[in-house]
C-alpha cells in the first residue's frame, strides 16, 4: 500500500479509522467478555465445564453452577438443526436451480430468502403454541412408546418443549441461510462441468448429484456456517426448549442451551455474586466454538473455491 | 495488492492492523471501565448524568419544572407503573419512565444513580440495607398474590381443589406422585373418587422471577421440614425435575401455557394472569386451616392480618416483612401475598427531582391507589400512612 497512487492513499488513510474501529470493536466484545467471565473462572475452575448446576444464593459461599447442561445442550440442538436443515436446502437448492422453469424458481427464492428475514420471535411463537402440543401428541409419544428403549427416544414426553422441537424449529429458521450459501455455492461451479456432463446425455438429477458430489467441500463448510448460526440463536430456543438445567440425551427433555440460559437468568443474575460471571463465562465459550467453526467452514470455502477454479 | 511478492507484506499489514486495533480496544475497554466507576453502568454512562441532573432553566409554575422522573426494575410492577406514569402526566403533568429490566438490574441502575428510583419485588436485605442505612427508603407500592392454577379434566367447573402447603411441597419435591394421593384426599375429602390416577406434572418458572422466589419463601415459611431453605430463591433447582415430572415455563405467561395444553399438571403464577387466562385456582389451606380461594378480599384480609407490625418508617428495615406477610393468621386470609417496592434515595442533589419525588409518592399512595390494573391490588391505609412519610424524610443535598 506504500506504493498506491497518491488519490487512492488518501481514501486509504481516510477510510482506516473504520476499519480499525471495525476491527477494534470486535476485539473489545471478546476482551470484554472474558474480562467478566473472570470471576466465575477463578472460583468455579474445571467444575464450571463439567457439573450442571445452576443453584443461587444470596450467601456467595453457598452459589454453585456448573454450566455443562447448557453448553452440551447449545451442541446438540445446533447439530440437529442443521441436521434437519440440511436435506430441506439441497432439496431446495436442486429444485430452484435445476427443476423448476425459470420465473417459478425465482419466486420460490424470494419466499426462501424472506422466510430468513424474518424475525425469529414468529418462528419461536409459532414453535412453542402450535408445534410443541401437535409433536408431543403425534410424534414424540408413538416414537416413545414403540422406540422408548432407544435412548434417544427413553423419556416421557410432557409438555412438548424440548430438544426435538427446539431443533427443528430452528432447522426451519437455519434453512433460508444454508440454502442460500448452497445456492451461490452451486452458481459457481464452472459451467463447463455441467455442459460437459450434459453432453454425454445426463439427465437433470444426474448432473445435480454430479455437481453435488463436486460440492461436497461446500456442502460440508455450509453446514458448519448453519451450525455456527444455529449455535448463537436465542428466541427460538428460550421459546421452545422447556428451560431445564439438565444434561439430556434425550430428545423428548427440556433442556437449557447458553442462550436460553442468559436469556432467561439475566433479569436478576446482578442479585448475586456469581451469576452475572458464570453467564458471561457461558458467553465467552459460545464465542470460543461459534469463532472455531466459522473460521474452518470459511477456510474451507475458500480452499474449495481454489480448486474448482482452475 | 501487489502480486505474488506481497503476501509476506500483507501478512504484516494484517498483523500491524490487528496490533493497532488490539491496543485501541484494550484501552477504549479500560476506560468504559473507569467510567462504570465513577459515573453508573456502562450502558447507560451518558445519560446518567444527564438524568440526574435534568432541570430546564424556564421552568413552569410546578416546582419540579420539566424533570422527568426514570425507573426501572421488576417487569411485575411494569404494567402498573405504565399505567400510573400515564394517568400522572395527564393529571399531574409529571412524567415518569420506568425501563422493565428486572429486580436485579434495576437494583444496579439505582445503586449506580443512573435512575431515580428502582422497582423491586424483594426488599433490600439485611445486609444491604445496613450498608445504605438511613440513605435509601423502601415504599412498597403494591400487593401481589401468588396462586395456584390447574388442569385436571376431571374437577368439575364450580368445584376447585384445596392445596396445603405440605402437599404442594411434596409435590414440587416429586414425593407425591399421583393425584389419588392419600395426602391430597385428605385435604380434599369431598373429591374422592374424582381426583384420577394419574401423574402430577408439576409447571415452576424456568427463568428467574420474584414469584418463585415468594412462592418458595412461603412453602419454606408453611412447611420448612418438608421444604428445606436452601429451596429458597429467585431460581431453584427443582428437586422434581430430577423425577422426570417437573418442567420450567418462561415468564407467568410460560407457565400458564404450559398448564393449559398439560393434561394433570398444576403450576404458580401471579393472580393477574390466572384472571386473564381463565385458569381454575386452587384454594389454599391457610393457618387456621380454612381453605380460601384468592379473592380481592381474601388477599386484602391477609394484608391487613399480617401488617399489625410493620416497620413505622420508609427507613426502617423491611427484610422481615416478606416472612411475616406469608401464611398469616385470620380464618379469611388467602396465605400467599406480598409487597413489591419501590427504592428512593433520601437526599438528591437537585431540588426539582426531590420536588418530582414528593409529588409522585404522594400521587401514588393517594389517587394512584385508585387506579389498579387488574390483578393488582391497592396497599392498605396503614402502609400507605407509613409511605407519605417519605415525603417529609427526602431532602436536597449530598451527591
Amino acid at each position: 500500500m506504500i506504493f498506491l497512487p497518491k488519490s487512492d492513499k488518501v481514501v486509504f488513510y481516510s477510510i482506516l479509522p473504520l476499519v480499525i474501529g471495525v476491527l477494534g470493536f470486535f476485539i473489545t466484545v471478546g476482551f470484554f467478555m472474558l474480562h467478566q467471565a473472570l470471576p466465575s473462572f477463578m472460583r468455579f475452575g474445571v467444575d464450571l465445564l463439567v457439573s450442571s448446576v445452576w443453584s443461587p444464593a444470596e450467601d456467595p459461599g453457598r452459589e454453585v453452577y456448573g454450566l455443562a447442561a447448557p453448553f452440551l445442550g447449545s451442541l446438540y440442538v445446533s447439530a440437529l438443526a442443521t441436521l434437519f436443515a440440511l436435506p430441506l436446502s439441497v432439496a431446495l437448492t436442486f429444485s430452484t436451480t435445476e427443476i423448476l422453469p425459470r420465473h417459478v424458481a425465482g419466486l420460490l427464492r424470494n419466499v426462501v430468502e424472506v422466510m430468513g428475514g424474518l424475525p425469529t420471535v414468529v418462528y419461536g411463537l409459532w414453535g412453542s403454541l402450535v408445534l410443541s402440543p401437535y409433536l408431543r401428541d403425534s410424534v414424540m409419544k408413538p416414537l416413545h412408546n414403540y422406540l422408548g428403549f432407544l435412548p434417544i427416544f427413553s423419556c416421557r414426553p410432557i409438555t412438548g418443549y424440548s430438544v426435538l422441537t427446539a431443533s427443528i424449529v430452528l432447522a426451519t429458521a437455519t434453512t433460508p441461510y444454508v440454502t442460500a450459501l448452497l445456492i451461490e455455492g452451486y452458481g459457481m461451479i464452472p459451467a463447463k462441468y455441467k455442459e460437459g456432463i450434459l453432453s454425454l446425455g445426463a439427465t437433470r438429477y444426474e448432473v445435480f448429484k454430479l455437481l453435488l458430489g463436486l460440492l461436497r467441500p461446500y456442502v460440508i463448510a455450509s453446514s458448519l456456517l448453519g451450525f455456527s448460526r444455529a449455535l448463537g440463536e436465542t428466541t427460538i430456543v428460550a421459546l421452545t426448549i422447556g428451560n431445564a438445567v439438565k444434561p439430556t440425551l434425550c430428545i423428548f427433555d427440556p433442556t437449557h442451551t447458553i442462550p436460553s440460559l442468559i436469556a432467561s437468568q439475566f433479569e436478576s443474575a446482578r442479585l448475586y455474586t456469581y451469576a452475572l460471571p458464570t453467564l458471561f463465562a457461558g458467553g465467552s465459550l459460545l464465542l470460543a466454538v461459534s469463532l472455531g467453526v466459522s473460521y474452518v467452514g470459511i477456510k474451507m470455502i475458500y480452499t474449495w473455491r481454489g480448486r474448482i477454479h482452475v | 495488492m501487489s502480486g505474488d511478492g506481497g503476501k509476506s507484506s500483507k501478512a504484516l499489514t494484517l498483523v500491524l492492523l490487528a496490533l493497532v486495533a488490539a491496543s485501541f480496544s484494550v484501552a477504549m475497554y479500560f476506560q468504559a471501565l473507569n467510567l462504570m466507576r465513577t459515573a453508573g453502568t456502562s450502558t447507560t454512562t451518558s445519560t446518567a448524568s444527564s438524568v440526574l441532573t435534568s432541570t430546564s432553566p424556564a421552568a413552569t409554575t410546578r416546582p419540579w419544572g420539566s424533570v422527568t422522573l426514570s425507573g426501572a426494575g421488576a417487569s411485575f410492577l411494569a404494567p402498573q407503573m405504565f399505567e400510573w406514569s400515564r394517568a400522572l402526566t395527564e393529571t399531574v403533568g409529571l412524567r415518569v419512565e420506568y425501563q422493565s429490566v428486572g429486580s436485579g438490574a434495576g437494583r444496579d441502575m439505582f445503586f449506580n444513580k443512573v435512575v431515580h428510583f428502582a422497582g423491586s419485588d424483594p426488599p433490600l436485605s439485611r445486609e444491604l440495607h445496613e450498608q445504605y442505612a438511613g440513605g435509601v427508603m423502601q415504599l412498597p407500592v403494591v400487593v401481589g398474590s401468588v396462586v395456584i392454577v390447574y388442569n385436571i379434566p376431571e374437577v368439575p367447573e364450580g368445584r376447585s381443589i384445596c392445596l396445603s402447603s405440605d402437599v404442594m411441597a411434596l409435590i414440587y419435591r416429586g414425593d407425591i406422585r399421583y393425584w389419588d394421593d392419600q395426602r391430597i384426599l385428605d385435604v380434599n375429602p369431598d373429591l374422592r373418587g374424582v381426583l384420577p390416577h394419574q401423574e402430577i406434572v408439576a409447571v415452576h418458572r424456568s427463568d428467574s422471577s420474584g414469584t418463585t422466589s415468594v412462592f418458595t419463601a412461603y412453602l419454606n415459611k408453611a412447611s420448612p421440614e418438608v421444604w428445606s431453605k436452601g429451596l429458597v430463591g429467585f431460581t431453584v433447582d427443582w428437586p422434581v425435575d430430577a423425577v422426570g415430572r417437573g418442567v420450567g415455563g418462561k415468564g407467568n405467561e410460560g407457565v400458564t401455557q404450559v398448564v393449559k395444553t398439560t393434561p394433570y399438571s398444576l403450576g404458580y403464577v401471579e393472580l393477574s394472569y390466572a384472571i386473564t387466562q381463565r385458569l381454575p385456582t386452587a384454594a389454599l389451606r391457610n393457618a387456621e386451616g380454612v381453605c380460601v380461594k384468592p379473592t380481592d378480599q381474601t388477599v386484602l384480609n391477609a394484608v391487613r392480618n399480617s401488617t399489625a407490625f410493620l416497620p413505622q418508617s420508609p427507613l426502617d428495615d423491611w427484610s422481615n416483612v416478606l416472612p411475616q406477610m406469608l401464611n398469616p393468621p385470620g380464618r379469611d386470609s388467602y396465605p400467599i401475598v406480598s409487597f413489591s417496592y419501590i427504592f428512593i434515595y433520601r437526599t438528591y442533589p437537585d431540588r426539582a427531582v426531590v420536588e418530582a419525588l414528593r409529588e409522585f409518592i404522594r400521587w401514588i399512595n393517594t389517587e394512584g391507589q385508585e387506579r389498579m390494573v387488574p390483578g393488582y391490588l391497592p396497599i392498605t391505609e396503614e402502609v400507605r400512612r407509613v409511605n407519605l412519610k417519605a415525603i417529609e424524610l427526602l431532602e436536597v443535598g449530598g451527591t
